[in-house]
């Protein structure tokens, strides 16, 4: 049997695919440069030190950074993350978050619990992720020192509220981590307008870049204790970190060639604006809400409304959502995903845990005709008897 | 645009600073005809209008521009260079875009001597400036390494009359 033309929706995953100008640009690197930034004095490593201090700069202007050196590269989001909380938390503080996190923050906040009896707590919210304010500036105000919250949930698709979080919690004297895995790239964010402290993004989803590329925005002035110690390209005879950002947080060589991937891909947000992004993930998304609601015995988990991104996770009464992602790949060539897409909590919010769903993820390079079709295969699958 | 680029040629340690670096850059123009009007910007400023050269002091960092050679010193990573770099290519062609309307400044600023400044300060060696006397103070601001609101005391009304003479001496 032909194997259908493949159509990839996993974009929550990682995006797929990336703008020629990213494959371009990692080619050309390391073709034609391949040389370290921040060490050598020749032409060349000066060369790649300006690729890098460009992308920050690209970077700072899609999020609204004031100075590029307060975007720090890391490898993931799940690694700014550690940074964020392992860098900030100390022993016995209290740290409030969301039932809807990824695992990248609640294991770290896990470790930490046992490792530095912080205490963490959960902000109440509906299965659809709308946040209880009111009882979050409570427990606000019984002594947090940190708010760590998702932008979007990766299974719910819910946005959070920041400037009503942010002014929230510093009113209350508490910093705020914002995890911005799902939402740099395709939803507009200003660090500076919104005034978080942290800010952790990755280059991999939205911002359409390679993997193995992401960063931590840090405020002005907010300093972290590090999470690895090493080279840095400058003042080797001191023993400890320097003490300014980035190099204090950036020990080590760097992913060159993925941050000359996300160069080119950030560039080629700032060209096409991530408001265009944010309106097509919004009609797509709308199309597959309107999709699903046709579908008979198909639930959809999250909002019914344009304020969520562009993911729709859902089950089938009495189908396994593993057995609907492997039929969608086997007989209809639709890549998407199932199980608990590493946020647990969210699953137990839904009632979905320990199964899960399956989940849906646009990009801004599919169509219209790719919800059709996606609908149409789930339309099949829902009207013959589970596998 | 007058000044596409400046290029960095090299960055080593800096030897007063040893947590702070050095660079050697080249502009993609000479700068002798800016000059002027960076020195009626900056109150740091050390021009000399034969030999084409003008040095300065922004935000602890300094500057000095022979010709197209721009070096500067004390910053504190590449990072910082490059943003810097930025920083003084906008300036430079924001000044050269508006020179029209602006006063070039031609005269070389005398540097202020060090016993005056001393006279102006609280003479109480507190060290919140950083430094261990109000004479070795002076000395820095002499040589245009210091800015006088490093020293807290000089803000209280007490000292507004000496303030204000030392703002004098620098504008």
């Amino acid at each position: 049997m032909e194997r259908p033309t493949p159509l990839y929706l996993d974009n929550g995953a990682t995006s797929y695919p990336k703008p020629d100008a990213v494959y371009d640009s990692m080619v050309s690197y390391m073709r034609g440069n391949g040389a370290s930034p921040g060490r050598g004095n020749y032409a060349r490593a000066m060369e790649a030190d300006r690729l890098v201090y460009e992308t920050r700069k690209a970077i700072a202007e899609l999020l609204g950074v004031p100075r590029p050196g307060q975007v720090i590269f890391t490898c993931n989001a799940t690694e700014s993350i550690n940074m964020a909380l392992k860098g900030y938390l100390r022993q016995g503080d209290r740290v409030l978050t969301t039932g809807y996190e990824h695992n990248a923050v609640m294991r770290p906040l896990k470790k930490l619990e046992a490792r530095r009896q912080v205490q963490v707590e959960r902000i109440p919210c509906t299965a659809e992720g709308a946040l209880d304010m009111t009882a979050a500036k409570a427990k606000l105000r019984e002594g947090v020192r940190l708010l760590a919250v998702s932008h979007a949930s990766n299974v719910i698709g819910c946005v959070t509220p920041l400037d009503e979080a942010v002014a929230a919690a510093h009113e209350c004297g508490a910093a705020v981590l914002v995890d911005a895995a799902q939402t740099a790239g395709v939803c507009p964010i200003d660090v500076t307008a919104v005034p978080v402290d942290m800010l952790a993004f990755t280059g991999h989803k939205g911002l359409l870049g390679p993997t193995g590329t992401g960063g931590l925005y840090l405020r002005k002035g907010f300093e972290l204790s590090t999470l690895k110690e090493g080279g840095t390209g400058g003042m080797s005879l001191s023993p400890f970190p320097p003490d300014d950002p980035p190099d204090r947080y950036e020990a080590g060589t760097m992913n060159i060639s993925g941050i000359a991937g996300l160069h080119a891909s950030v560039r080629y947000l700032l060209d096409i604006g991530v408001d265009a992004v944010r309106a097509h993930e919004a009609e797509l998304t709308g199309l597959l809400l309107d999709g699903f609601e046709s579908i008979p015995r198909l639930t959809y988990y999250g909002p019914r409304s344009a304020g969520r991104i562009g993911l729709v996770s859902f089950n089938i009464e009495g189908h396994d959502p593993h057995k609907v992602s492997m039929r969608l790949d086997r007989d209809y060539g639709i890549m998407v995903r199932s199980g608990l897409h590493c946020a647990p909590e969210a699953h137990r919010l839904l009632g979905t845990a320990p199964t899960g769903a399956v989940r849906a993820s646009v990009g801004y390079f599919n169509q219209p005709s790719d919800i059709a079709r996606l609908v149409g295969a789930l339309g099949e699958i829902a009207s013959r008897p589970p596998d | 645009m007058f000044l596409q680029s400046i290029d960095i040629l090299d960055v080593d340690l800096c030897v007063q600073l040893p947590d702070k670096f050095v660079a050697r850059t080249r502009a993609s123009a000479d700068l002798k005809e800016i000059m002027p009007y960076l020195n009626g910007m900056f109150r740091t400023s050390v021009y000399n209008h034969g030999d084409g050269s003008i040095k300065f002091t922004n935000d602890r960092v300094e500057y000095t521009i022979i010709n197209d050679q721009v070096n500067i010193a004390k910053f504190a990573n590449r990072t910082e260079l490059h943003e810097l770099l930025d920083w003084l290519r906008d300036l430079i062609n924001d000044t050269y875009e508006s020179r029209a309307e602006m006063t070039p400044l031609y005269a070389r600023r005398k540097p202020v001597p060090v016993f005056f400044i001393y006279s102006l300060l609280p003479g109480t060696n507190c060290q919140m400036c950083g430094e261990k006397t109000c004479m070795a103070f002076a000395a820095r601001l002499n040589k245009l390494e210091a800015d006088i609101d490093a020293c807290p005391p000089l803000s209280g009304q007490e000292y507004d009359a000496s303030r204000r003479k030392l703002e004098g001496a620098f504008a």
